[in-house]
């Protein structure tokens, strides 16, 4: 109670930071802060998969990637700006009490569908029910957030056309051997997680993350460089969204309709779908911070 | 009761991520405002799906009645979709910064 007290504080007061400070730097490690903050509620609010996903993306991750972006753009703003007037701030307050009735009246109407979900664990093939909701009942869903990431892929790789071949690495025998002794640690991490995933939190976003994080180690030592133009890498770029709606099309000829598996075959259909897609995470999320690295050069190394 | 305060706490988030988005001077920040109101919309579902499950509960509980998994799930989504997002503005502000920079020097 006290720890959720503190918690909040904490949190408005980063977020205030985050938002009012003039120096972007700032706002960048204060945000990255705040992400680990609010990993923490969603332990407090048992929410271990959400936990996890965001220390290692919300945080992780996405201030890799606001790093690695902030040199390159200018000190100056190149955002609108709004004139501060009484309509705006009446705005404010006015959406701050409508929202806040929202919250207030949503706490009485009691609806949950854990019920549901646990009614029908078993046909899921799989225990867990985070897992059964992304993978089985909301399969749907799950594909065409994989779908999102690799348009949003896609469309950063566009943005920067010709950019996207090599890059300067790291230098250094002792970086070069750290990252060899802890990436296969790393996958190893990657691996237990996706194959926990099905009983207990953990899963193929949680995997994928891990995963990122151990390719962008490896890419940035240039330890045995994986080739941008290699097949097999686009295969695994586009792996996920093109093996889930395959799998989702066979359930509809075995008429358990589209994203649907029959009950007895659930469980290996989810594991191959997963196992397929962390890799396709790690290696989308991977790839947009390091497309966005200050000394990617054009030739090759 | 920790709902409660949750809830109250997700109010802020928006909130104060909607005076940044407003407010800031230089498109990251606006970026970072957005997703410090997304984290504002995912804490609301969190702390609603909790409600069944008090977190001062938790050790022995945490087994048996879990939070409401529903919810759990559209975060995970919301989170890498979220991420998605916010590689996409980058890249655009960068886009931006250089066609702006081209303009001034040419």
């Amino acid at each position: 109670m006290v720890l959720d007290g503190i918690l909040v504080l904490l949190i408005l007061a980063m977020a205030w930071r985050c938002v009012r400070t003039t120096d972007l730097f700032e706002a960048i490690i204060v945000f990255v802060g705040l992400g680990m903050m609010i990993a923490l509620v969603w332990t407090r609010l048992q929410a271990p998969d959400v936990a996890l996903a965001e220390a290692a993306i919300g945080a992780g991750l996405a201030g890799a990637l606001l790093l690695a972006n902030l040199r390159q753009l200018p000190e100056d703003s190149s955002a609108v700006r709004w004139r501060s007037s009484w309509l705006w701030w009446s705005l404010w307050g006015i959406l701050g009490l409508a929202l806040g009735f929202a919250v207030v009246s949503i706490q009485t109407t009691p609806v949950s569908l854990m019920p549901l979900v646990q009614a029908h664990l078993p046909e899921s093939g799989v225990t867990h029910p985070v897992t059964a909701v992304l993978l089985n009942f909301r399969a749907l869903d799950t594909a065409l957030e994989l779908a999102v990431l690799l348009w949003a892929w896609m469309a950063q790789r566009h943005l920067f056309e010709g950019n996207f071949k090599a890059f300067h690495s790291l230098q250094g025998g002792v970086l070069k051997t750290t990252v060899k002794m802890l990436f296969p640690l790393v996958v190893l991490i990657a691996v237990y997680l996706l194959w926990r995933g099905s009983s207990s939190p953990g899963g193929a976003f949680q995997s994928g993350a891990v995963l990122a994080a151990a390719w962008l180690m490896l890419w940035l030592a240039q330890l045995p460089g994986l080739n941008w133009q290699r097949l097999s890498l686009k295969v695994g770029l586009l792996g996920g969204v093109m093996v889930f709606f395959w799998v989702g099309l066979l359930g509809l000829f075995q008429g358990a309709g589209f994203m649907g598996y029959p009950a007895d075959q659930a469980g290996g259909w989810i594991l191959l779908i997963e196992s397929v897609a962390a890799l396709s995470i790690g290696l989308l999320l991977a790839s947009m911070v390091l497309v966005s690295m200050p000394n990617f050069q054009e030739q090759s190394p | 009761m920790s709902v409660w305060i949750y809830s109250l706490c997700a109010l802020g988030l928006v909130l104060i991520g909607l005076y940044g988005l407003v407010r800031s001077h230089h498109g990251l920040q606006q970026l970072l405002s957005i997703n410090v109101m997304g984290s504002g919309v995912f804490m609301l579902l969190l702390a609603l799906a909790a409600r069944h499950a008090p977190a001062d509960a938790v050790p022995q509980a945490a087994r048996h009645a879990p939070a409401d998994a529903v919810p759990q799930a559209l975060v995970l989504t919301g989170i890498v979709v979220a991420i998605s997002a916010l590689a996409l503005g980058l890249a655009l502000l960068r886009r931006l910064a250089s066609y702006d920079k081209g303009a001034s020097h040419d």
